[in-house]
């Protein structure tokens, strides 16, 4: 049952004796039209009443043919329609009603009911017209957030779930759009308590449970994302996706082998799936376990022999191993198994590069360019790269590289990497100021970017503002806990290698 | 050739996390992949127990030799020759542990000190030694640190045993000083175990007083500075600590337990210094009655966060006429202290640019060079790291701000392959441009054995600097001093023989010392100066910053005990003077204050300093 909707009543209730006046009660002026008789209207009424749904169209259709521009009609009639399951028919009534009267409450919330189960987007404009005529309507404001939210428009919804508080607490599927909307927006940590409702809301379900546990993991909660997984596991040890999600709590919370063996389990357990291989490949790199993470990867592939991700893991590791031809031959074959993506012509690049070819790859960049031209990570590599050869600040290419940087933070304005590099190149230029701007800007995408907070502080100490040597101050206590935390971290992490203690999954022979 | 092998990997650590980042999507909604964000902040993991800057592509040379042990040239100008042998040093071996090297107390290294401790105008030579498992436990002769003596004709002759000067302990570092102002120089030697402050009795011999000194401590110190930080006219001591190191728990490379912290590019090494507890550093505060205090704390120098110190210097880095104080910290942000006048530092590490590189990644520094190789007037700051990352130049910008001027100045990508430790500016042609010296050497003895790309033998690295803008790589002819691959940590710079000449010596692991001598082909001119201070300087003048002006150029240069790595170099400020055959000023910052102008009469020589006996001039700021 969807919630945030109208039921049925308050639709019919709003045109029930009433149909002759708008949403508001106003009275419609409706002179230009021809009336229909109260007593047919009440035979519609009654027989919609009865549940006679037939025998409501058909006196509908009757009472039209005496008067078709009576709006109240053509209501009831969709009405009628809408309850006996034939939408298309409802929806062209109620827009045969909103024609005659445009303000037409029933009609209006008829059809906008009737979008909205099917997911039209042409629902929104009509929300925001019942919305503009009355901002109280809670259930035309949750129906728009909803909307919204599976659009993707999660800005807007997120303000409009924000403005309906609690009254979304008992409607599991605006939780489920809301937390939802949050974590896209990068506010994991306030998509906690929506999806905590929504668990509560339905304790027996798995699905809400999951979604905490997703969105505590992702806002660092880790021992309670583990309260939450564990139980989970104890209920189904054969979901992946969970034990997938309770390794990454694990490992961060320090307790690695249990991380490694819930990740081997999900492997086991869906062996086809090459996230649960491309995330154990993560955890080798973090332990700096390499031939571990080549082996998994390489069982993944004996599987799943066409997956370019795999093919960028591979590639990955043997370059931390510096075994740069084996790399590029993945990241080549990763590229060739997927075009369309930059990242493998990235990964090349980086291969070129650390080979000591850095010159053809700047070739290279401005060739795949062409092909990529809305590449942020090409435009930064290029620019990271010139910045990298010592170049004059003020030489021409110096200048195209900063271009380059900054049509990378113009196609994805959360790079912080990008904005880091720019300002550095603007600090080598004597330009503390955009250099500042620069690092504010990274730091609204990642707080906890020490290179930005860095640079920030280098560009402080130059201002002669006493308030700008004070936040400098300030800043340097924080980039000093940070790298204190971040050691803390580190040397948890790094109580633990992968070492091989069973057989990776074997493929079968097909 | 522009390799920029840092560039690529910083990326590339990017890369990682942009590809292997696998967050969990919500279960009923899938989330749109993000591709092209980078998940993780600045901060590259550590490799192993050290920080780097990540992987890097073996280079090699034509001969298939790691560029750290190749890359030499068949001829070319010859700059430095090794003359170890003939001097008659390497009959002195080093020795640290195994050579396994399975544990990381074994495998740091030591330092070395120039000092003329005869008075008789020569510097002589102390070598600190390392130890080993067994001579610690009784069972075998320690191994025995050395002092040669000058002998004015290009060889040295073993005075240990009549100095008094042996150590016999695991020992690591020497800084030079004259802590009781009475004209002879004193020794403070660290170890692994209680230090010594090996006091110059004036007659060829030394004793240890550093118990009663009270600077005797007891767990790890490292490359040690003397520096009269609070202006009392008498020499203090700092020591930085490394890691707290209890033998009786080592972790070897061999333990059962699979420690990231003990791992470099996937092979299991040593473990540390990551992962380890850190040692704190101290500051002793000078008496005067030949004891110390130890006022870390108060001055605020402790190093509270116990990161690992290996080197440090007294140094003024914003021309205030007070030392400042460097600490060089493997793996962890390096400190930078900006004395306040009133006993206490404050710290501007991260204020001032020191404390991290360009990337804002901390760095394993090891050793420390301090000059203005701009001839602008300021104290530029040279770091050496680990291998697969760069070497790290500051320049000084004014008012303690520094900036990592590595890329610009060229000096980035070729120092990558090298696991640099000690290091100084010098003027090696005597043109009036300081350049660069960096000796080399791997801690693992895997670099062998695997295809990383660098080697446990390492040839050393100089750059000749090209008017301050750019540090061009002197190349390494073969059978020549800087084509000779070492297990190199300590190096001391100096004058050794009195000819204007800057020669180095080398303490290398495991092995006999290297001395290598300049024989460049230069014709330009040269004067040096030996300072001699009070009475409210301390007497050996460190502290002193001298000012000349010769050539169209206006020189600094600094008299300093410690840096490098954990050793003290030639003590008495030297400059190159190209064509010139006359000084045209001479200006000389005192300990004290005093400021005093002194004619220059004749050049190509040493010439004696003494405070109150110039001209006095009235305070400006350089």
């Amino acid at each position: 049952m969807r919630q945030n909707m109208w039921r049925a009543s308050l639709i019919l209730g709003t045109c029930f004796g009433h149909c002759a006046f708008g949403m508001n009660g106003q009275q419609v002026t409706m002179h230009n039209h021809a009336v229909a008789p109260a007593e047919k209207i009440q035979a519609i009424e009654s027989a919609i009443r009865e549940r006679q749904y037939d025998d409501a169209e058909g006196l509908a259709s009757a009472a039209l043919r005496m008067d078709p521009n009576d709006a109240r009609l053509w209501t009831l009639e969709g009405i009628a329609y809408s309850l006996s399951g034939r939408d298309q028919d409802a929806l062209a009534a109620f827009g045969k009603a909103l024609k005659i009267s445009p303000t037409n409450g029933a009609a209006l919330r008829g059809e906008v009911q009737l979008y909205y189960k099917s997911r039209d987007r042409r629902a929104t404009p009509l929300l925001e017209e019942i919305l503009k005529t009355n901002p109280a309507d809670s259930t035309a404001r949750e129906m728009l957030a909803v909307l919204e939210a599976r659009a993707g428009e999660c800005e807007a919804a997120d303000s409009q779930f924000a403005l309906l508080g609690t009254a979304i607490n008992t409607h599991p599927e605006s939780l489920e759009a809301y937390g939802n909307c949050l974590v896209q927006a990068g506010h994991a940590d306030q998509a906690v308590p929506i999806f905590q409702r929504l668990a509560d809301l339905l304790p027996t379900a798995v699905y809400p449970r999951y979604d905490l546990a997703v969105v505590l993991v992702e806002s660092r909660q880790d021992e309670a994302a583990i309260k939450v997984l564990d139980p989970l596991m104890a209920e189904d040890p054969s979901d992946p996706d969970v034990l997938s999600l309770a390794s990454d709590a694990y490992e961060a919370v320090g307790n690695t082998p249990k991380s490694v063996a819930l990740l081997r389990q999900a492997i086991i357990l869906s062996p086809m799936d090459t996230g649960y291989y491309t995330s154990f490949a993560a955890l080798c790199l973090d332990h700096e376990s390499y031939q571990v993470g080549i082996d998994m990867i390489h069982a993944g592939l004996q599987r799943v022999p066409d997956d370019p991700s795999l093919y960028l893991s591979l590639g990955l590791l043997y370059a931390q191993l510096a075994k740069y031809d084996e790399a590029e031959a993945a990241f080549k074959m990763a590229g060739q198994l997927d075009a369309k993506q930059s990242i493998s012509s990235y990964a090349l690049d980086l291969t070129e590069i650390q080979k000591n070819h850095s010159e053809e790859t700047i070739a290279n960049i401005r060739d795949q360019l062409k092909t990529h031209p809305n590449s942020a990570l090409l435009h930064y590599l290029f620019a990271k790269l010139i910045v990298g050869q010592g170049t004059d600040a003020g030489s021409k290419l110096s200048g195209e590289a900063l271009q380059s940087a900054l049509l990378a933070v113009k196609i994805k304005p959360d790079m912080t990497e990008a904005r880091d590099l720019l300002a550095i190149m603007y600090t080598d230029r004597n330009q503390f100021e955009p250099a500042m701007e620069q690092c504010r800007l990274a730091l609204q995408s990642n707080p906890d970017d020490q290179t930005a907070i860095y640079h920030l502080i280098l560009g402080l100490r130059h201002s002669q503002k006493p308030q700008d040597r004070a936040e400098a101050a300030t800043l340097v206590q924080r980039l000093s806990q940070l790298q204190k935390v971040g050691r803390q971290k580190e040397t948890n992490r790094k109580k633990f290698t992968l070492v091989e203690e069973q057989p990776t999954p074997q493929a079968k022979s097909n | 050739m522009a390799c920029l092998h840092t560039t690529a990997h910083r990326i590339l650590v990017v890369a990682a996390w942009l590809m292997l980042s696998t967050a969990p999507l919500l279960a009923q909604t899938p989330l749109e992949s993000q591709t092209e964000k980078p998940q993780e902040g600045a901060q590259p993991a550590a490799n192993g127990g050290s920080s780097t800057a990540g992987v890097f592509a073996p280079e090699l040379d034509a001969h298939h030799l790691p560029i750290t042990q190749g890359g030499t040239v068949k001829s070319g100008p010859i700059v430095y020759q090794d003359m170890a042998a003939k001097a008659g040093l390497t009959k002195w071996h080093h020795v640290m542990g195994t050579p396994n090297k399975q544990y990381i107390l074994e495998s740091i290294g030591s330092g070395v000190g120039l000092l003329d401790y005869d008075n008789d105008g020569w510097l002589d030579i102390y070598l600190v030694n390392g130890s080993t498992q067994a001579a610690v436990d009784g069972k075998a002769m320690p191994p025995h640190a050395a002092l040669f003596h000058n002998n004015h004709d290009g060889t040295f002759t073993d005075v240990t045993e009549k100095a008094g000067v042996g150590n016999d302990r695991w020992g690591f570092g020497v800084a030079v000083g004259d802590y009781d102002n009475d004209g002879w120089p004193d020794l403070y030697v660290t170890n692994f175990g209680k230090n010594r402050l090996y006091h110059n009795n004036h007659d060829g011999t030394f004793t240890d007083v550093a118990e009663k000194a009270g600077v005797a401590l007891g767990n790890w110190s490292t490359g040690a500075t003397w520096g009269d930080y609070d202006g009392d006219g008498r020499l203090d001591l700092f020591v930085p600590g490394y890691v707290h190191y209890d033998l009786k728990s080592q972790m070897s490379d061999t333990d059962a337990l699979p420690l990231s912290f003990c791992s470099y590019r996937g092979v299991r090494t040593y473990c540390g210094p990551r992962g380890l507890p850190g040692e704190s550093d101290h500051l002793f505060h000078n008496n005067g009655d030949g004891t110390f205090t130890d006022v870390s704390e108060r001055a605020g120098v402790n190093d509270k966060a116990g990161y690992y110190g290996l080197s440090s210097v007294f140094i003024d880095v914003n021309d205030d006429g007070r030392l400042d104080l460097l600490v060089a910290n493997d793996s962890t942000p390096n400190y930078l202290y900006i004395n306040k006048g009133d006993g206490t530092f404050e710290d501007q590490s991260y204020a001032s640019g020191y404390a991290l590189n360009k990337d804002g990644r901390e760095t394993a520094s090891m050793g420390i060079a301090v000059g203005d190789y701009r001839n602008n007037g300021r104290i530029d700051i040279f770091n050496t790291t680990f291998s697969d990352d760069y070497k790290v130049l500051y320049r000084n910008d004014g008012d303690a701000n520094f900036t990592d001027v590595s890329d610009d100045t060229h000096i980035a990508d070729i120092t990558i392959p090298f696991l640099g430790w000690g290091t100084a500016f010098l003027d090696y042609d005597n043109d009036g441009w300081k350049d660069l010296l960096e000796v080399n050497g791997h801690v693992y003895r895997g670099a062998d054995t695997y295809n990383w790309g660098t080697s446990w033998a390492e040839r050393p690295l100089l750059f000749h600097n090209i008017e301050g803008k750019r540090l061009e790589p002197v190349a390494a002819v073969e059978g020549t001093g800087l084509a000779e691959a070492m297990a190199s940590r300590g190096m001391a710079v100096g004058d050794l023989f009195n000819d204007g000449r800057m020669d180095a010596v080398v303490n290398n692991m495991d092995s006999v010392p290297a001395l290598l001598v300049d024989v460049d082909a230069n014709k330009n001119h040269w004067v040096a100066f030996k300072l001699v201070g009070g009475p409210k300087s301390p007497r050996d003048a460190i502290g002193a910053t001298l000012w000349l002006t010769a050539n169209g150029m206006r020189q600094r240069a600094d008299v300093f005990s410690g840096g490098s790595f954990a050793s003290t170099s030639d003590m008495r400020p030297h400059f190159g003077l190209g064509p010139a055959t006359k000084v045209d000023a001479l200006e000389v910052h005192w300990p004290s204050g005093a400021m005093e102008q002194f004619a220059v009469p004749q050049i190509d020589r040493i010439v004696t300093l003494t405070e109150g006996q110039g001209r006095p001039v009235t305070p400006t700021k350089p």
